[in-house]
């Protein structure tokens, strides 16, 4: 039964109170020290093993390469996690920064207790409590206070509050029990028993807890609001919600034939840890069959319930990510669509299922739409007045965080995604996000949004060079459609401003990154079920993608080269500019029906034909002639 | 040479047998709902068949029975015109009661004997003014109620036509019953629009598919799933019956495990079709929750229709409200006139749903509760039926010592001038105003931390979806009884050709 709890995250609440100790192992009610969680949690866990492994708190930082060597084949990355592989979608954070700049700017993804974050305790409230305050957490990460974002993250329980900045210092003596320093926080004691210990509400990871970093998780029937601080969301739209889009408040087109839920796995309760669970597990980990003796269908040698609380991996289940190759090790580890469900068992209706499923993910047909707006490119060759790099969204008809703009969906781009060496390609759901940015110095890197406004703003506008190539209007400031590099000479103006700014051979660079759709799963109703969906000259993959609304002159992206997905289509531009990927599946080794034509195959179907026109007319005729013979002798 | 005759005759065989397997494909699998729909008479048109003057209400019934000869006599029988129910045995008592809307007391204008007058304008008949002393006669029924067009007909005080009434317009306006007939009645019961039942208001006289998928989107008639013969019509009013003699069921026609989805086919032995369908009651008229009579008569309120009429005390009105759920088992028991309640007790159950988690027959429903304040005798203990309609009622003395005393006369309980108030609670399963699959509940509703089913409550030590089902585990224990119920999935109330059956619901005490 308690595996059972386990399993289902019912072992919420459960948890007993808990003594919080700081780093000294003393009561933090006591001392008014900072929480440690090496000593609160490491009372009964190995805090210490738990912290050390886990790819959440190292992000990859330990597993450094030289330059120009990193998957990625960018010369700037210097390995696979977020503070070593560039992203621009977090171009502040640029590969090889002192610790303390990256701190303060990968602050909010960072969870603590690993080499990427040295002066960060690992933050097991952020996960493990039911509303950790993570603007808190983050407000001392980034204002200089580290050692106390464990104890900001306990606001959400109400256990603690801002000390007034005029006592924050002072000695405190208790009644016979020595002296208490109060720091920037202090502990609501009345929440405390006597004897120091509190209920913190320990469980499992909730959905929501995930989606403090991860994008938009939503549940229950309040209102539900896009996160766009997730990268999730930011980068593939995803929403993890039971709320059916009909019911949502967001103005989405068309919604009120929109029944289906945003995720049909948040609609059956599932939580994001009963895919990405904990790899030692004892009710969810299963050996893969890979690794395990073919005459084995399972083995029930688990780890002891008190082993796996002891020591609980925090390394999880995860898929392969279409950019990069974070925490590879762990690869696959995920429970796949079809280590759940039997597909058929549910697809009698579909033709040449086997083919099908040889040739598409099941996300192909089971998120035919995303209903949440996600980056379309990241244009870092100019930035906004506010100097935030300029942003094009898809599935969208104005700004994404206005309530009041259209939300009108998309539809991902199905991309073959090579999973393993030597594995067939599958068709996958994708979105293509494509950047440019400049590169310059020796060695050559990205100039971050910071760097660039430095640059190319000046007080409260723009730097006069700026203004003079790119205010075609003569307004004084610059308007949207004026944010583009669209010409040699303004590319050749921002260049030398940049290098009037100091930087050494400023070029551009573009790239166009693949982000794979796994969320937003709907439900055999609303999934595509229609074979001209596909199979058909304007298929699905028969249309353009949009790339970019616009790109300098003589720019075409490639894909970041860490990717696992394939690009063999064709990027083009329209007459407005805009920058289009058309895909070219028979490239890729797939064949489909209505849509690809095969020129031998169009000959053989002719001759086919014609033969058999000439074979019956041979045939008739012959016999024709026979009978006529045969009259004749008669 | 062939023949062309055999070619063309095996040509025919083909066709036909390729036709009756596609048809046969097209009409296959068992939930076929449209299937079950009875056929709709084409309306009669009456306007060249009434002749001359129609001085009175009568005068119309027995012009209608010169053509429908038995329409009276089978009205006559009906709890429609009764009032009366069907024979049942109360738990707790010995007797074999008759209970109806007549004596049946309620949570809203309490009881109908002592305000006869005002409350059979809603009786099919006319001239009921005495409850105890009315010989009806065959013209006594009234056809134009449930026949005419409503904006022709309509009623007044003893169940007359109302004087402006145009009686021969409203005969030749008849044909069959409508939404609007039966709405006139059942959508404002207990004194007002969505008054009385959380899922009966006027908007289904014209509803929409937002307000009821059955009547809204698909243009079903009441008679459609209330399919009547013999003016017999079946439906089960929980309010003043308790025989369970004529349930209306989902099942009726559609399949008892309809879902793609075997996981929500699995939820059907055990919650109602209507749980998870009828997320919400009054979807956009408010309905009455609450009722505290205590407070009517006073002029230090001020009166507004939804919170507090002077004749009638103060109101918690609700829409789009959540039901409760509690099991039921398609019986419900009664608490009668006369019967003795324990003021301190908690509130006095009228009609407590029958069922409970251990009953397969018993499923999990949603339901409206409603809650009353309402007089009742210090000394006797009971619950009191005051006169509130007429003269010395209630409404125009606004004394309720008068009111209770009036009332002593017609219900027959003694009232010892002694009264106070006491907090009461009808149970009222919904069936009306369902939602498709689009708006049905989903899991995380009542499934979710948060969720609306008091697992506690209804007897689970947890949530079922964590920690099992009654079934399974059940089925350890009455392995035959509950695996019936699993297999048949729906439990099968009885039918009026079944007869009329005292109802069991041991549980209940008097």
């Amino acid at each position: 039964m308690i595996a059972l709890l386990l399993a289902t995250g019912a072992l919420a609440g459960m948890h007993p109170p808990v003594t919080l100790l700081g780093a000294d192992w003393l009561p933090v009610v006591e001392t008014g020290a900072p929480v440690s969680t090496a000593a609160t949690c490491g009372q009964c866990h190995d805090a210490a093993w738990i912290a050390g492994h886990s790819y959440h708190s190292a992000m990859d930082f330990d597993r450094q390469v030289e330059a120009g060597t990193a998957p990625s084949g960018r010369p700037w990355d210097l390995g696979t996690g977020p503070g070593t592989r560039w992203s621009p979608l977090l171009d502040e954070v640029v590969p090889g920064m002192d610790a303390a700049t990256l701190q303060e700017r990968l602050g909010p993804y960072l969870v603590g207790g690993g080499s990427i974050s040295p002066d960060m305790e690992m933050n097991c409230f952020l996960c493990h409590t039911p509303s950790p305050d993570n603007a808190a957490r983050v407000e001392d990460i980034q204002g200089g206070h580290p050692e106390w974002a464990l104890t900001a993250t306990l606001q959400g329980l109400g256990l603690v509050h801002h000390t007034p900045p005029d006592q924050v210092g002072v000695e405190v003596t208790g009644e016979g029990e020595g002296t208490l320093t109060t720091g920037i926080w202090s502990y609501n004691l009345d929440r405390f028993s006597p004897e120091g210990a509190v209920d913190l509400q320990l469980g499992q990871p909730t959905s929501e807890n995930c989606g403090v970093c991860h994008g938009t998780v939503h549940s229950g029937n309040d209102a539900l609001l896009l996160d766009f601080g997730g990268r999730g969301t930011r980068s593939a739209g995803r929403v993890f919600s039971p709320q059916r889009i009909a019911s949502s408040s967001l103005n989405v087109a068309g919604k009120e034939a929109l029944g289906r839920a945003w995720d049909v796995h948040a609609e059956r309760m599932l939580e994001c840890t009963d895919c990405h669970y904990s790899l030692n597990h004892p009710a969810y980990y299963q050996e893969s069959d890979d690794t395990r003796p073919a005459y084995l269908r399972f083995d029930g040698r688990k780890l002891a319930l008190s082993d796996y609380l002891y020591r609980p991996s925090h390394d999880f289940a995860k898929g392969y990510s279409a950019q990069g190759h974070l925490a590879e090790g762990r690869d696959g580890s995920m429970r796949a669509c079809a280590d759940c469900h039997d597909a058929s068992a549910t697809h009698e209706w579909l033709p040449y299922a086997d083919q099908h499923f040889a040739a598409l993910a099941c996300e192909s047909c089971h998120i035919p739409e995303v209903y949440s707006p996600a980056l379309s490119s990241v244009d870092l060759s100019l930035v906004t007045a506010a100097g935030e790099p300029v942003v094009h969204w898809r599935g969208v008809e104005g700004i994404p965080t206005d309530p009041a703009s259209l939300v009108t969906g998309w539809r991902p781009v199905l991309l073959p995604r090579v999973d393993r060496p030597g594995a067939r390609p599958k068709l996958t759901p994708h979105n293509l996000i494509t950047s440019v940015s400049w590169i310059a110095g020796e060695p050559a890197k990205p100039i971050d949004s910071l760097a660039l406004s430095e640059a190319l703003l000046q007080g409260q506008g723009y730097h006069p060079d700026v203004l003079k190539a790119l205010d075609a209007d003569g307004s004084g400031s610059l308007s949207e459609g004026e944010l583009v590099l669209d010409t040699e000479a303004k590319v050749s103006a921002v260049q030398a401003r940049l290098t009037a700014a100091g930087f050494v051979n400023p070029t551009l660079h573009t790239e166009v990154e693949a982000f794979g759709i796994h969320h937003g799963v709907t439900g055999s109703g609303y999934a595509t079920k229609e074979c001209t969906t596909c199979h058909a000259e304007d298929g699905r993959t028969g249309v353009g993608f949009l790339l970019a609304a616009a790109l300098p002159p003589g720019m075409t992206p490639a894909l970041v080269g860490d990717s696992n997905v394939l690009l063999d289509g064709e990027v083009t531009r329209t007459d407005d500019g805009a920058v289009i990927y058309q895909s070219n599946l028979f490239r890729s080794g797939f064949y489909l029906f209505g849509q690809d034509r095969l020129s031998l195959l169009d000959i053989f179907g002719l001759l086919t034909v014609v033969g058999s026109v000439f074979g019956l007319a041979g045939h008739g005729g012959l016999r024709y002639l026979g009978a006529l013979k045969r009259r004749k002798r008669s | 040479m062939i023949s062309s005759k055999p070619l063309a005759a095996g040509t025919g065989v083909l066709i036909a047998l390729m036709g009756a397997l596609i048809g046969g494909s097209a009409l296959g699998g068992d939930d076929n709902p449209r299937a079950h729909l009875p056929a709709h008479a084409p309306k009669t048109d009456h306007a060249a068949l009434i002749q001359g003057a129609l001085e009175n209400g009568e005068d119309v019934t027995r012009m209608c029975l010169e053509c429908h000869p038995n329409a009276s006599k089978e009205m006559m029988a009906t709890d429609h015109f009764t009032w009366g129910g069907q024979p049942v045995q109360v738990p707790g008592s010995d007797e074999v009661v008759h209970i109806g809307k007549r004596n049946a007391l309620n949570n809203f204008c309490i009881g109908v004997q002592p305000n006869m007058g005002m409350c059979v304008k809603c009786h099919v008949g006319q001239g009921w003014t005495d409850e105890a002393h009315w010989e009806p006669t065959e013209a006594s029924v009234d056809c134009l109620v449930c026949h005419a067009d409503t904006k022709t007909y309509w009623k007044t005080i003893g169940g007359w036509p109302a004087a402006d009434v145009d009686l021969v317009a409203a005969a030749k306006s008849v044909g069959p019953t409508n939404r609007d007939n039966c709405g006139q009645c059942h959508a404002t019961g207990g004194g007002g629009d969505g008054v009385k039942h959380g899922d009966l208001d006027n908007t289904l006289r014209n509803p929409n598919a937002r307000i009821d998928a059955h009547m809204g989107k698909h243009g079903m008639l009441c008679t459609d799933c209330h399919q009547t013969a013999h003016h017999q019509i079946p439906g089960m009013n929980n309010g003043t019956s308790m025989a369970q003699s004529s349930h209306v069921q989902c099942e009726d026609c559609h399949d008892p495990r309809p879902h793609r989805d075997d996981r929500l086919n699995n939820h059907t032995a055990t919650v109602a079709c209507e749980t998870c369908h009828i997320p919400h009651m009054a979807v956009d008229t408010p309905t009455k929750m609450s009722w505290d009579w205590s407070t009517a008569g006073r002029d230090d309120i001020p009166e507004d229709h939804y919170t507090y009429m002077k004749i009638k005390g103060s109101f918690v009105y609700e829409t789009m409200a959540v039901p409760q759920y509690k099991w039921y088992n398609g019986t419900n028991g009664r608490h009668l006139a006369g019967d003795i309640i324990d003021p301190s007790g908690g509130p006095v159950q009228m009609n407590p749903l029958c069922g409970n988690i251990a009953d397969p027959q018993a499923r999990i429903w949603p339901v409206k509760v409603h809650r009353s304040n309402q007089p009742y005798d210090t000394v006797h203990n009971y619950l009191l039926i005051p006169k509130t309609w007429g003269e010395g009622g209630f409404w125009t003395e606004f004394d309720w010592q008068k009111a209770l005393t009036l009332g002593e006369l017609t219900s027959g309980l003694a009232y010892s001038g002694h009264y106070d108030f006491t907090w009461t609670e009808m149970d009222w399963p919904l069936a009306h105003m369902v939602q498709t699959e689009e708006k049905a509940l989903q899991c995380t509703d009542c499934h979710a931390e948060g969720g609306r089913m008091d697992w506690e409550a209804l007897g689970y030590d947890g949530d079922p979806a964590i920690l099992g089902g009654r079934l399974q585990n059940d089925l350890v224990a009455h392995p035959e009884q509950l695996r019936e119920a699993l297999e048949g999935s729906a439990p099968k109330y009885k039918t009026y050709d079944d007869g009329p059956v005292p109802t069991v619901c041991e549980e209940v005490t008097r």
